[in-house]
């Protein structure tokens, strides 16, 4: 295995054992992602800092030239081809969160305005409407959660590609 | 169009040059050895300009090297 498959082994790696329990934990309490974010950043950071310097000592041809052998011609094609399918996933992504935002935030504000009229007796003008920080972080999770798949397909992607030419 | 079958000879190459190794090879035009295996079982066809440094390599015309085997359907064919 080369290093840049070890290399997209590991990103992937880290990305599933770092943000799916994140994932778990700040869709289910949008709230509770505050000093849980940074953590999970610097255990991103830690993870990724110990594969590359294990990855030194354990290859002779790094310690020899003191560099990380650099990408050729078929590993770049890889990369490009990663990228376009994951550039697809993220606009698709990010296009249907934005047409969910348009239709959502609107009838989620009015939604909000009727709740309030109904249980307080509020009597509040109709061009203000109201969305609970809940929902808002919700949506930002989400949001950034598509960026995280997005990245997790260009690295599967990259995997799957190298164990396809080593394979099939 | 056809499917487009480009053949190269490198592994027999290799051997025929005092044993290369995949490694050697890869090295000396720049590329990693996983590259190498991959034009060896023909999963990936390289870049003229990659094609030509191998055969540089090997002290050989591009043709003793790589053989076009593939067919372009006459529809597809390009006119003069």
């Amino acid at each position: 295995m080369g290093f840049h498959e070890k290399s997209a082994w590991a990103c992937l790696l880290g990305i599933v054992l770092v943000f799916v329990p994140y994932f778990a934990v700040v869709l289910r309490f949008p709230m509770a992602f505050a000093g849980l974010f940074v953590l999970v950043v610097i255990i991103q950071v830690v993870f990724m800092v110990a594969f590359h310097v294990g990855n030194a000592i354990m290859s002779p041809s790094i310690r020899k030239t003191g560099d990380t052998p650099p990408k050729d011609e078929l590993d770049q094609l890889i990369e490009l081809r990663a990228a376009k399918i994951s550039g697809v996933i993220l606009g698709i992504v990010v296009i249907s969160w934005c047409m969910i935002a348009m239709y959502g935030v609107p009838a989620l504000g009015v939604h909000e305005i009727v709740l309030a009229n109904a249980n307080d007796g509020n009597d509040l003008p109709p061009s203000k409407f109201a969305i609970p920080i809940f929902d808002v972080l919700l949506a930002v999770h989400v949001l950034f959660a598509g960026f995280v798949i997005a990245n997790l397909v260009y690295y599967g992607t990259i995997v799957v590609s190298y164990r396809r030419l080593a394979n099939g | 169009m056809d499917k487009v079958t480009i053949k190269n000879r490198i592994r027999e190459l290799r051997f025929a040059n005092g044993e290369m190794t995949q490694q050697a090879l890869a090295d000396s035009v720049g590329i990693t050895r996983q590259t190498v295996i991959a034009l060896e079982k023909n999963k990936y066809y390289p870049s003229l300009e990659l094609a030509f440094r191998i055969a540089q390599i090997f002290k050989r015309p591009l043709e003793d090297v790589f053989e076009f085997q593939g067919h372009v359907s006459e529809s597809k064919k390009a006119k003069p």
